[in-house]
């Protein structure tokens, strides 16, 4: 139980926080260099999930890795003081609240409420890199068929356009150039068949399941041969905790805004706080709300 | 503040522990820029092509694994193929497999290999038209074993037809160590990996001896390498084979900063305002297409006639002949580009092989 409380009492410390802030950006800045050397080590990120690329890529590579895995390690151990901290945060909001009215206490719960924005976020990038299915080089030809792999989609394209830049296009040097793809995709499951229109900037998304045009043909106008496009198929079930991570991370923001500029509370503390989400215990809370009264 | 001090040590021995278990976890991967292979048991590997697509080898005679479709395995080692690309002929013929190659889309004309064009010439390599145009119906007798294509248009054609290939190509322009590393990845077809290995060791040593001789060079020339056409213009990025070996060979490579696709389409803004300041321009455009001086490459370019550039006065223009296309020789063509730029650090390289100097007229 000591144990427990030992390690609550560390991962709450604020300073602790800090320290996993200062070493992420140390580590991204020099990830950021050495990732220009290695591109196509990073590239394969985007096609397999998160194991398959630690064993695969991570641990063959470490001199080019080693960054990227210490930083999901700092980024995990940032997870859990943050989950410490907005507990905690919690557990002394909840206890100032009484006496507070509505819009006052509601706004008091702004920093936890960005806690809990920024712990979605995080577990729905970790979701989306772990059980997200990210499929490339689903190459169809019109009229072609494709079975989605792992399920009893069938994927058939049934009309590709490639537009082009006419003469004296307004951008020079793109006549002839394509200008936009679109196609009809059809999509038959166990409901039937579903038709749905996809171009360069228009996905389709279905069931959970979202396809977009990674690549197509022709690119240029006076080819004679069969158009076709590459597709990339993916399901990301993360994407829903990130959007909600997203907006609670921007509801706590606009809520915390409001609590320093029309309540004037907060006020004496330094900005990083109020990012940084570490009002590290009950006691100093306490502190902090008597010198505000 | 103790019991801090104490987590924190903890906190760091479970990550160095971690750390030193964790190479333990690696299995046998091998990865060549957008290429990979999977060793996997039984003498089988898992390859990923340029644009994503996994297929099984299997050793012949063993059983595969069932869920695959038939044109996702390919049966190793490979005796019966089609290539698309001229250097990945070229990397087989290094292989000793040459011979392996029973259709290609190249004329035989356009062959700077022997083999092939004897092959074309008494049948025994069929020339199956050109990529637009591929005759399925010769291409199905053939019966490859797998197909090394660039154009990932045949893919749905050849999965019908339940011939297995491999896009050779990735939209990110290849680098230099995945160009000459690329002969690994077709080795995992051949099961040739020591030789193909052997063979890119031997080519990164030899480069390592130009960039030696070159520290006594005291300028490097400016350069730039790509193609102007008539209204558009396209240059090798920073990130392409080409770009790089122009700075292995001791040039100043004008377009180090771009990143993209091979030959990529640039505003003609940064073009001239890059080039009119070079030494050296590079081009794929020659007598092969119709350019035989720098009059005709001005004639063909509306650009080039309102605009000037260095490289068509004082300094230098270079067209490259198919055959740069059709030699697994990296470090060989780097050592005639420095031959090109430092001429007396290399004055045992005269003649040219796979760099031709456009003249005036």
């Amino acid at each position: 139980m000591n144990f427990i409380r030992t390690s609550w009492r560390f991962l709450g410390n604020a300073s602790l926080s800090l320290w996993l802030i200062y070493a992420l950006f140390a580590e991204f800045l020099i990830g950021s260099i050495i990732m220009r050397h290695h591109p196509s080590l990073f590239h394969a990120l985007k096609d397999m999930t998160l194991q398959q690329w630690v064993v695969l890529y991570g641990a063959n590579s470490l001199r080019a890795t080693w960054w990227f895995l210490g930083a999901l390690i700092l980024l995990f151990l940032l997870a859990l003081t943050t989950t410490v901290c907005g507990t905690d945060k919690l557990i002394a909001t909840i206890g100032a609240l009484r006496g507070s009215g509505l819009w006052r206490g509601l706004l008091k719960l702004s920093p936890s409420i960005i806690h809990l924005g920024f712990l979605l976020l995080l577990l729905g990038q970790l979701v989306s890199h772990t059980v997200g299915i990210n499929l490339h080089g689903n190459i169809l030809a019109t009229s072609g068929t494709i079975t989605v792999p792992g399920s009893r989609m069938k994927i058939t394209l049934k009309e590709l356009k490639v537009d082009f830049f006419g003469k004296g296009a307004r951008f020079l040097g793109m006549d002839g150039s394509p200008r936009d793809c679109t196609g009809v995709l059809s999509i038959i499951d166990a409901q039937g068949h579903h038709d749905r229109v996809i171009s360069i900037n228009r996905p389709v998304w279905y069931k959970g399941w979202s396809f977009f045009i990674e690549d197509f043909y022709p690119k240029s106008r006076g080819v004679t041969r069969s158009p076709f496009i590459n597709m990339v198929i993916r399901k990301d079930p993360g994407i829903r905790l990130m959007m909600g991570g997203a907006i609670l991370f921007g509801l706590g923001l606009i809520m915390h805004l409001l609590l320093v500029t029309r309540f004037h509370i907060n006020r004496g503390h330094s900005p990083v706080n109020v990012f940084i989400t570490t009002v590290p215990s009950p006691v100093s809370h306490k502190r902090h709300h008597i010198r505000q009264e | 503040m103790k019991y801090t001090y104490i987590h924190i040590t903890q906190v760091l021995m479970s990550i160095t522990v971690f750390l030193l278990l964790f190479p333990g976890c690696k299995v046998n991967f091998e990865q060549f820029g957008g290429f990979s292979i999977r060793y996997l048991d039984n003498g089988c590997k898992e390859v990923t092509d340029g644009v994503g697509r996994k297929l099984l080898l299997v050793p012949s005679g063993c059983r595969a694994v069932k869920g695959n479709k038939r044109a996702g395995i390919v049966r190793i080692p490979v005796k019966r193929v089609v290539v698309y690309s001229t250097y990945n002929a070229a990397l087989i013929k290094a292989l000793g497999h040459v011979n392996s190659i029973v259709g290609v889309v190249i004329k035989k004309d356009d062959w700077y290999i022997p083999e092939i064009r004897n092959g074309i010439a008494n049948g025994r390599i069929v020339y199956l038209g050109q990529y637009t145009s591929i005759d399925y119906e010769r291409l199905k007798r053939l019966k490859p074993d797998v197909v090394f294509t660039w154009d990932e248009g045949i893919v749905p054609k050849l999965d019908e037809l339940s011939i297995p290939c491999v896009v050779t190509t990735t939209k990110i322009a290849k680098d230099l160590n995945a160009h000459i590393n690329f002969i690994r990845f077709i080795s995992g077809f051949y099961g040739e990996e020591q030789r193909a290995k052997g063979f890119a060791e031997s080519q990164f040593e030899r480069i390592k001896k130009i960039s030696a001789r070159l520290r006594q060079a005291k300028k490097a020339p400016k350069v730039i390498w790509g193609d102007i056409y008539a209204r558009k213009v396209q240059v090798e990025p920073g990130n392409s084979w080409a770009g790089q070996m122009v700075e292995k060979a001791g040039g100043d490579y004008l377009f180090r900063d771009l990143e993209g696709a091979s030959c990529m389409q640039v505003t003609l803004e940064k073009f001239f305002s890059r080039a009119k300041d070079a030494d050296i321009l590079i081009t794929y455009r020659g007598p092969e297409s119709g350019i035989s001086s720098k009059e005709r490459l001005r004639q063909s370019s509306r650009l080039l006639q309102m605009v000037d550039i260095r490289p068509m006065n004082e300094g230098r223009i270079y067209f490259t002949g198919w055959k740069l296309y059709q030699s697994a020789d990296t470090a060989g063509i780097i050592a005639e580009l420095a031959a090109i730029l430092h001429p007396r650090l290399f004055p045992e390289i005269k003649k040219p092989g796979y760099f031709f100097e456009l003249p005036n007229k």
